[in-house]
Parts: structure tokens; C-alpha cells; sequence
């Protein structure tokens, strides 16, 4: 994904952006013989986090998403990170807290991902600024404008093979997951902790929301692995 | 009569100092031999090219060596040590290197925060498994 121009180029204006490894990622090899070899790795376990300069979470994005959708909701987080830095400083900690409440709850009355932001634009319009929530203080005003692709509104790339059509199904399921679950999961852990260090919250969402447990070494999949795999005896005695 | 005996133990004197001055030369060979400092450390390899004691060659008046009593064990202890330097065991899994997309990336998350306080932007940390630089990641 970042090797797209539409997405290199957003992340590029609108943030200062790093990656780092939290563990090798499991490899999975199948040697079919006669130099056929098959190799896969576990997708799915990134974590993308806004954070504020001093270096404090605002908001995270868990899993992959597509890519119109993760620049959407960088849009949105990137503007919620500005409106928490340009925050009175002792009032930021309490802003994100509500912020991330007032997510939470938006998601448990199934509105639609976003539908909060709408409601904050609308707010502003119809009411004064003394009656806004303060749960959605820090959400932006304006609908963010994030680079659509210049042929069609429609982003859905134009795919053939079969398996790229599931592929493609896969991870609009998995976006909508993460948008619906995963997402509130991490507005209830934030809300919790508030502005916090990243390495405070990776390894509770890693094990609770995408559900990789970095402490173990099988990930958490050893049940699964070796409850009915005959030879685990034969294998530990070497 | 007497000439005949005389000769005869001028023979047996002359024999008698062939072989013991043989014997001598021979048992100072092998006494140098055995005293040809080795040095604690010194790679096989020297051992394996090292030409005969001087002496040795001397008395035995060996024939010249042929190339391959040198070269051969030294091909052979080079090969034995850089093979598993050199190619990596058959089953190993080399994950190439690519270019992590088109994003200009920040050494760390420290450098990030750095340059986020100078240009006011937010930091985006992508945290994953594997490496984004990684072909397999």
C-alpha cells in the first residue's frame, strides 16, 4: 500500500511517519519438491498510531484496511491529533479520554464508522460552541479531504483473477472488522489510559484486539498448533 | 694371513662406521623434526604446507616434491572453511531486501517526534511483525 503514489504522497503531507518491527513475522514454507516452494507470512498484525509530537497516542488504526478507507481514517486522526496538540496542554489528557469515549459509544449504538464527525459538523452549524459534547471536541469540523484516485470515484481496482476478487472481498471484510470491533476495543483501552506512550499500550492490543500475544513465541497458537499433533512427546524428549 | 685378517677388520671397521654415522644423521633428523617450533595459534593450513626439515631433505636427498602434495590439502582446508561462509546451508530462508514503499520514513520513532515538533505535523508510527523493508513481511 505505501508503495502507492495516492498514499505515499497523503502520508507525506499530512504526517512524519516511521515503522518499526515489534518481532519477526512467522514464515510459513512448503516445500512441494522439485523446487516448488510456497511462501506465506501471517498478514494482518500492523498497528498504525497518530500520535501527538511529544510522542503520546492520540488514536491507532488496527489491521490492514483499503487503501481509500486508511486514508480516510488518517484524515480523521490526523486532524484530532492537530486539535489535541493546539488543546490548552492540561486539558489534552481529558479531551482524548472523552474523545475516545464518545467514539466508543458512537460504535456500540452501531452508528456508521464516521457518523460521529458528521454529527460534530453538523453541531457546529446548528448549535452554539458552549452546547457541543465535549466528546466530540476534538473531531474535525470540515468533512477531511483525502486524495481519491483520479480515474473514478469508484476505488475498487479493477481485478480478474479469481483470487484477486478474494482477496479483495477478504480485506474489505477484514477493514469492516476493524472499523466495527477492533476499533472499539482501542477507543475503550485509550479511553482508559488516556494520552499514553506507545509502547505502553502496543503489547495490550497486539494480544487483546489483534489478537497476537508478542510474549509468546507460537503468538498464542500453540493450543491450536500442537493439542493434536501425535509426535509433541517424541519431539520434546530431543 | 695376517694381511687377510688385517683387511678384513679394516672392513668391518669401515662398515660398522657407515652404519653408525647413517644412524646418527638419522636420529638428529628426527630430533630436529620434533623441534620445529609450532606456534600456538597457527592456522592448519601452515602445517599442511609446511615443506620438510632442511636436514631431512639433505640427508634423504628427497626427490622433488610434486605440486599437489603442497596445493591439494590446501584447496581442500580452504574449501572446508569458506564453504559455509560463502553458501548458506540449503535449507536456509533468505528473505530479500525491497525498497518499504514510497513513504519517506524516519529513522525512529524519536526522529519522528523530533521532526513533528518542527513542522507542527502529527507522527503516523507504523508498528508491525517482520520488516517493512522486508520482501516477506
Amino acid at each position: 500500500m505505501f508503495s502507492q503514489d495516492r498514499v505515499a504522497n497523503f502520508i507525506n503531507q499530512s504526517f512524519e511517519a516511521t515503522w518499526e518491527s515489534v518481532r519477526p513475522v512467522p514464515i510459513v514454507r512448503i516445500d512441494f519438491g522439485n523446487g516448488n516452494v510456497l511462501t506465506r507470512t501471517l498478514h494482518g498484525n500492523i498497528l498504525t498510531s497518530i500520535c501527538t509530537p511529544n510522542g503520546f497516542v492520540v488514536d491507532a488504526l488496527p489491521g490492514i484496511y483499503t487503501a481509500p478507507e486508511y486514508l480516510t481514517q488518517l484524515g480523521v486522526l490526523g486532524a484530532v491529533a492537530k486539535n489535541a496538540q493546539t488543546a490548552r496542554a492540561d486539558r489534552r489528557d481529558y479531551l482524548v479520554r472523552a474523545y475516545h469515549r464518545g467514539q466508543a459509544q458512537a460504535l456500540k449504538k452501531n452508528a456508521k464508522p464516521g457518523q460521529a464527525a458528521a454529527n460534530r459538523a453538523r453541531l457546529a452549524i446548528t448549535k452554539s460552541l458552549i452546547e457541543r459534547p465535549v466528546e466530540l471536541a476534538l473531531l474535525p469540523i470540515l468533512p477531511v479531504v483525502v486524495p481519491q484516485p483520479q480515474a473514478k470515484p469508484e476505488t475498487k481496482p479493477a481485478l480478474t483473477a479469481a483470487e484477486d476478487v478474494a482477496q479483495w472481498k477478504e480485506l474489505e471484510e477484514d477493514t469492516r472488522l476493524n472499523e466495527r470491533t477492533r476499533r472499539l476495543q482501542i477507543h475503550e483501552l485509550l479511553a482508559g489510559t488516556g494520552l499514553v506512550q506507545p509502547e505502553k499500550v502496543m503489547r495490550p492490543i497486539y494480544k487483546d484486539v489483534l489478537h497476537a500475544d508478542l510474549d509468546d513465541p507460537y503468538l498464542g497458537l500453540g493450543k491450536t498448533l500442537f493439542a493434536t499433533y501425535p509426535f509433541a512427546k517424541e519431539d520434546a524428549v530431543h | 694371513m695376517n694381511r687377510t685378517m688385517w683387511r678384513l677388520c679394516l672392513g668391518c671397521l669401515a662398515g660398522v662406521g657407515v652404519v653408525g654415522g647413517a644412524i646418527l644423521l638419522l636420529t638428529h633428523a628426527i630430533a630436529d623434526g620434533k623441534q620445529s617450533p609450532k606456534p600456538p595459534n597457527q592456522p592448519p593450513a601452515v602445517n599442511l604446507a609446511q615443506t620438510p626439515g632442511k636436514n631431512v631433505l639433505d640427508i634423504l636427498n628427497v626427490r622433488d616434491f610434486g605440486k599437489s602434495v603442497i596445493e591439494v590439502p590446501t584447496k581442500k582446508l580452504l574449501a572446508a572453511q569458506t564453504a559455509g561462509a560463502a553458501m548458506p546451508p540449503r535449507d536456509a530462508f533468505v528473505n530479500p531486501k525491497v525498497q518499504p514503499g514510497k513513504v519517506r520514513w524516519h529513522r525512529d520513532f524519536a526522529a519522528a517526534c523530533r521532526a513533528a515538533q518542527k513542522s507542527g505535523k502529527p507522527v503516523l508510527l507504523f508498528q508491525m511483525m517482520g520488516k517493512l523493508d522486508d520482501q516477506f513481511c
